[in-house]
């Protein structure tokens, strides 16, 4: 009995791992093991026949030898499942470098994009986003920045006018709403209208309806009438800065604005401030920024031709915005307290930021609708 | 305005080359555009500030601001002119100013005896060198003095001036016998009567208004004031007594003469800006000057009319304000060495204040301001250092219409749609091309071209144009936009209102879709943008129905089946509409174009901020299918209806999953609607039993109507 059982195990130890399949195993599970025909079945079956000692030994030597055949069965079913699923992946294999499904995606505007970073770099500064109207009087856009009428300053801002046949307007106070007439008594207190030629006519709007401290960004479209060229188009986008105190100064200025461009380009970069005129800032500067492609290296002798950086036309600088102390004449026009208040104002175009930060070479493309150019960003 | 470095170098002994004087006129006083040798000279382009015209637009003029940011003296002695006296010049001409306001001064000097020939080599060349033609030494030297000082000159020919020989003027002017046998003549700056004409140097007839402001002999004007001679009066090669002019005329009249006349002369583009009246007799002192060296001749005596002399003003300086403004602890020294340096007289009124006296040259010098912007120039700006302001950041004020704004931009986007910018202009053709009426469209008094005749009223139309435009490259295109619109509004005829509004615009097409597909696409895309900003009581109603929605006239452009006014209770906020093939066929377009406006002024007060969590039911959801078929032109929503109310408060959701027809439905005028309908109850588990009973109800409800359910 004793051989028997270890012939048994001899055999299951070798046949066993050595199933191929899962039908061999089963008929191997069937030879061992099976209820009917199973080797161990009839050396269990025949244990009756034994004397009680040897009975005894031999069942429990049979049944130690079940666990072991079973475990082994076991063992390999999972060896062999385990093989399978391995091939069912395989089969299942897929070329990871064909093309995903194309998702429609959508994208913003360029000067939207831009006009984003904008304002979050300015909120994170304290600065509010506020809009004004389009369409402005005379007042708003030139006499209120101390630029009268029939002065030639207002020669720096080419006009958009609106047809005066239909009369003169009026502005409703802050409804976004103008009326207009035509009666001969009203002239007094009807304005001209126009588009408005930058965005600073918003800084008026909002100082009258608020006292300082003012911390405000104001962007928007603005309007020229001029021929339009790469650079140059009738309509483009501004934003105005204002920020009013105490005691602001040329130094805050200057620490604002390099904190602005170093967001905005993400780089170390270097600004100066040259002497220039704007009728509602004194002193007014205009304000350069180290080019941003040859890092204000562009500055090569004139003799060196064709080789500097053409982006700042090797001057090192390019010509970023225009800004100024805000002048006392502007205070006036508001009702604020003479002397109560100082700070500063700027204005930078939106288009010239995204031209340079996506070296896009033409404005027009911003209002062409053109999906090739649009679908870039 | 161009300028010679070895001109400017006879004035001021500076050391810098041309580029490193380019560097420093730009850093400290106005840009240097570019620097250009010529000729063993350097031309220097200054983008000269509007408000320095009066006191930097000659040599002499940039020669005294590089002494200033520079630290140079000027070389007086080469400014020292000769002493004219009146002489006889007064028994010779009469010079009247008719309105002291068109003309502050007015100086005159008569030379006698002149001869007029080429001028020499070397005023030939730096004229030349500054963009001037050479005419004759006489007409050379006034232009030559203009560069030079800044003030514009004349020369009449004085024996062109009409004879005073009117009885009337003569008792008039007294004049004696002695004048009358000296030919008295008469100068007068009047404004030009209406009829007048004059024929100027530039060979041209202008006819002059009142608004011209002229020179006139005793009879007729000799010269446009301050903007161009004229050519009776000139300088010819007989020209043997002349008299110069160096006047000082209005700004505003000299602007609107030239504006009328569409004439900019190196003259008016000063005079406009205004100069310094106690300029004229410097300039005039040199010219006669130069002249008596280059022509021969004597003079007969200078004339100066001044009726009001034009006094420094002046101003305190407070140094603590210019350190707070500038930011910059600038020691007092500076102070008041740089004001000095600029050619003002500085006082101490005590140790924290300075009296400064502005000479009259700078006139753009006129408050505390300016005073403070003139020494921190001259400090330097790249000097003060950056200081972030004091005092606690504020958190920003949130714009709630902008927030809107980019919410919407994020979801367009998101739903695969590319945001594009317009033109807010229009013209005739494209209302026309849009069957759009003009009536309410706001025009423009000046446009660039008939494209910009009118403001955009209907941003919509721009965006359909460019994505007709744009299917020449794409078989598939999706646009949105927020842009204004622009619109009259009538209140009466005598007054009018001007609305300005912004519009979402969301636009698409599709190659050989048959625009069914896209219409609801669309739709879709704003349903779940309202949905998105909280928005879901919107309704798409009729476009025809009588009476709604004041902005029926813009639907011509749409397809009259294919088109929606999109109404929250009632107010319209919106149109969604198949643009109509004829406005496509305009723009050679054969594909469907769908579009919708939407104005975001009513989103801004419909949007909920908040949404509220609602506790999500115990009891499970039972869902059953109803499918119908019904008349093709019935609404869908008639169909809901019904189901809705057969349903009762235990259907909680209907959802349209099928809409469909075939040919031959097409044909027998049938489609089939499928709706997936949702029973739950808040308190309990709803039984099969309850549900068939529903649902029995419903379909009863829709059999009573003819409609057949499909079982």
């Amino acid at each position: 009995m004793h051989d028997e059982l270890k012939k048994i195990e001899k055999a299951a130890c070798d046949e066993i791992p050595g199933a191929k399949n899962r039908d061999t195993l089963d008929d191997l599970k069937i030879k061992f093991l099976g209820r009917e025909r199973g080797a161990l079945t009839l050396i269990l079956r025949g244990l009756k026949n034994l004397p009680a000692p040897d009975r005894k030994t031999a069942g429990e030597e049979a049944n130690r030898l079940r666990g072991v055949v079973e475990e082994l069965v076991k063992k390999k079913l999972n060896e062999l499942k385990k093989t399978e699923l391995d091939s069912i992946l395989k089969k299942e294999w897929l070329d990871v470098t064909r093309p995903g499904v194309k998702k429609e995606r959508g994208s913003l505007h360029p000067i939207t994009r831009v006009r984003r970073e904008v304002e979050q770099i300015f909120c994170s500064m304290g600065f509010s986003v506020v809009e004004g109207p389009e369409v402005e009087t005379e007042w708003y856009n030139f006499d209120a920045l101390n630029i009268p009428k029939d002065h030639p300053a207002r020669d720096m801002w080419d006009t958009f006018w609106l047809k005066t046949e239909r009369g003169m307007w009026k502005v409703e106070g802050g409804t976004g709403k103008v009326f207009g007439g035509t009666g001969h008594t009203l002239r007094s207190t009807f304005h001209n209208l126009l588009l408005r030629t930058h965005t600073s006519p918003v800084q008026i709007r909002y100082m009258q309806k608020h006292n300082p401290p003012i911390r405000i960004i104001a962007p928007g479209r603005v309007y020229r009438y001029e021929a339009t060229d790469a650079s140059h188009d009738i309509q483009f986008y501004q934003v105005e800065g204002l920020l009013i105190d105490k005691n602001i100064s040329i130094a805050n200025f200057k620490a604002v604005i390099l904190e602005f461009f170093k967001k905005m380009f993400l780089k170390e970069v270097k600004i100066r401030l040259r002497p220039s005129y704007f009728p509602f800032v004194e002193p007014g500067f205009e304000v350069d920024l180290s080019c941003i492609v040859c890092g204000g290296k562009g500055r090569a002798p004139r003799s060196l031709g064709e080789g500097g950086c053409s982006v700042c036309k090797k001057t090192g600088w390019l010509e970023m915005m225009g800004a100024g102390m805000v002048h006392p004449k502007v205070f006036e026009a508001v009702g604020y307290v003479p002397g109560n208040q100082q700070g500063f104002a700027f204005g930078v175009g939106l288009d010239r930021i995204t031209m340079m930060k996506y070296k896009i070479p033409n404005i027009r493309l911003f209002h062409s609708g053109d999906l090739r150019f649009l679908k870039q960003f | 305005m161009k300028f010679s470095y070895n001109w400017l170098k006879e004035f001021v002994p500076f050391r810098e080359s041309p580029e490193k004087l380019a560097e420093l006129l730009t850093l400290r006083s106005f840009e240097v555009e570019s620097v250009e040798k010529v000729h063993g000279d350097w031309l220097l382009n200054v983008a000269l500030l509007p408000n320095r015209i009066p006191d930097a637009s000659g040599h002499i003029g940039i020669a005294k601001e590089i002494a200033a940011v520079g630290n140079y003296k000027v070389k007086e002695k080469v400014l020292e002119t000769k002493k004219y006296s009146s002489g006889i010049a007064r028994q010779m001409l009469d010079v009247q100013i008719e309105k002291g306001a068109d003309c502050a001064r007015y100086v005159a000097l008569v030379i006698d005896g002149v001869r007029v020939k080429e001028s020499p080599e070397w005023m030939k060349k730096r004229l030349e060198l500054l963009g001037l033609q050479s005419i004759n030494n006489l007409v050379d030297a006034a232009n030559f003095i203009m560069l030079e000082t800044g003030q514009p000159l004349h020369v009449f020919d004085y024996s062109k001036l009409d004879l005073n020989n009117n009885e009337n003027r003569k008792r008039e002017f007294q004049i004696s016998k002695f004048q009358i046998q000296n030919k008295l003549k008469t100068i007068v700056v009047r404004r030009a009567k209406k009829g007048e004409k004059i024929l100027a140097l530039d060979d041209k007839e202008y006819a002059l208004s009142p608004e011209i402001l002229v020179i006139a002999d005793s009879k007729n004007p000799a010269a446009i004031a301050g903007i161009k001679g004229g050519k009776d009066s000139g300088v010819s090669s007989e020209t043997r007594t002349i008299v110069l002019e160096a006047a000082n005329f209005d700004p505003a009249a000299i602007r609107g003469g030239s504006k009328i006349l569409g004439i900019k002369t190196d003259a008016s583009y000063r005079f406009e800006h205004g100069i310094d009246p106690n300029l004229s007799d410097f300039a005039m002192r040199r010219l006669a000057d130069l002249i008596l060296r280059l022509s021969g001749g004597e003079s007969k005596g200078m004339i100066d009319v001044y009726p009001k002399k034009v006094e420094p003003t002046k101003r305190a300086f407070r140094i603590e304000y210019a350190n707070r403004l500038i930011g910059e602890d600038i020691p007092r020294e500076f102070y008041l060495r740089s004001l000095t340096n600029l050619g003002m007289r500085v006082e101490e009124k005590n140790r924290s204040e300075l009296i400064v006296e502005i000479p009259t040259v700078r006139r753009d010098i006129v408050c505390e301001e300016d005073l403070i912007e003139e020494a921190g120039r001259l400090y330097g700006y790249e000097k003060i250092s950056a200081k972030l302001p004091d005092g606690v950041y504020v958190p920003s004020e949130g714009n709630s219409e902008l927030f809107l704004e980019n919410k919407i931009r994020d979801i367009a986007s998101g739903f695969g749609f590319t945001e594009s910018y317009a033109y807010e202009f229009t013209g005739d053709r494209e209302l026309e091309d849009f069957e759009e009426s003009a009536l309410l469209s706001v025009e423009l008094g000046n446009p660039t071209s008939p494209e910009t005749k009118y403001l955009l009223r209907r941003p919509l139309t721009k965006y359909v144009r460019q994505v007709s435009e744009n299917l020449r490259h794409f078989d598939s295109v999706k646009l949105f936009g927020i842009a204004k619109s622009f619109s009259l509004d009538h209140v009466t005829d005598q007054r009018h209102g001007l609305v300005e509004r912004k519009q979402l615009v969301l636009a698409v097409a599709e190659k050989g879709e048959s625009g069914e597909g896209l219409f609801y696409e669309l739709k879709g895309a704003i349903d779940g943008i309202l949905e998105a900003l909280g928005i879901t009581e919107h309704i798409y109603g009729d476009v025809f129905e009588p009476g709604k929605g004041k902005d029926d006239q813009g639907l011509r452009m749409f397809h009259p089946h294919r088109a929606a006014t999109i109404r929250i209770g009632d107010e319209s906020i919106g149109m969604i509409g198949e643009i109509r093939p004829a406005v496509l066929e305009r723009m050679k377009t054969k594909a469907r174009v769908t579009a919708v406006q939407i104005d975001i002024q009513s989103l801004t007060r419909l949007v909920e901020d908040e949404s509220e969590y609602r506790q999500i039911s115990k009891y499970p959801t039972i869902i059953r299918d109803v499918a119908v078929i019904v008349p093709f032109n019935l609404k869908m929503e008639t169909v809901l209806n019904v189901i809705e109310n057969a349903g009762g408060e235990m259907l909680v959701d209907t959802d349209l999953f099928d809409y469909f027809y075939d040919e031959d439905m097409r044909h027998n005028d049938k489609k089939s609607l499928a709706f997936h309908l949702k029973f739950e109850s808040a308190d309990r588990t709803l039984t099969d039993k309850e549900v068939n009973a529903i649902m029995e109800k419903i379909v009863t409800s829709l059999e009573t109507r003819d409609w057949a359910v499909r079982k």
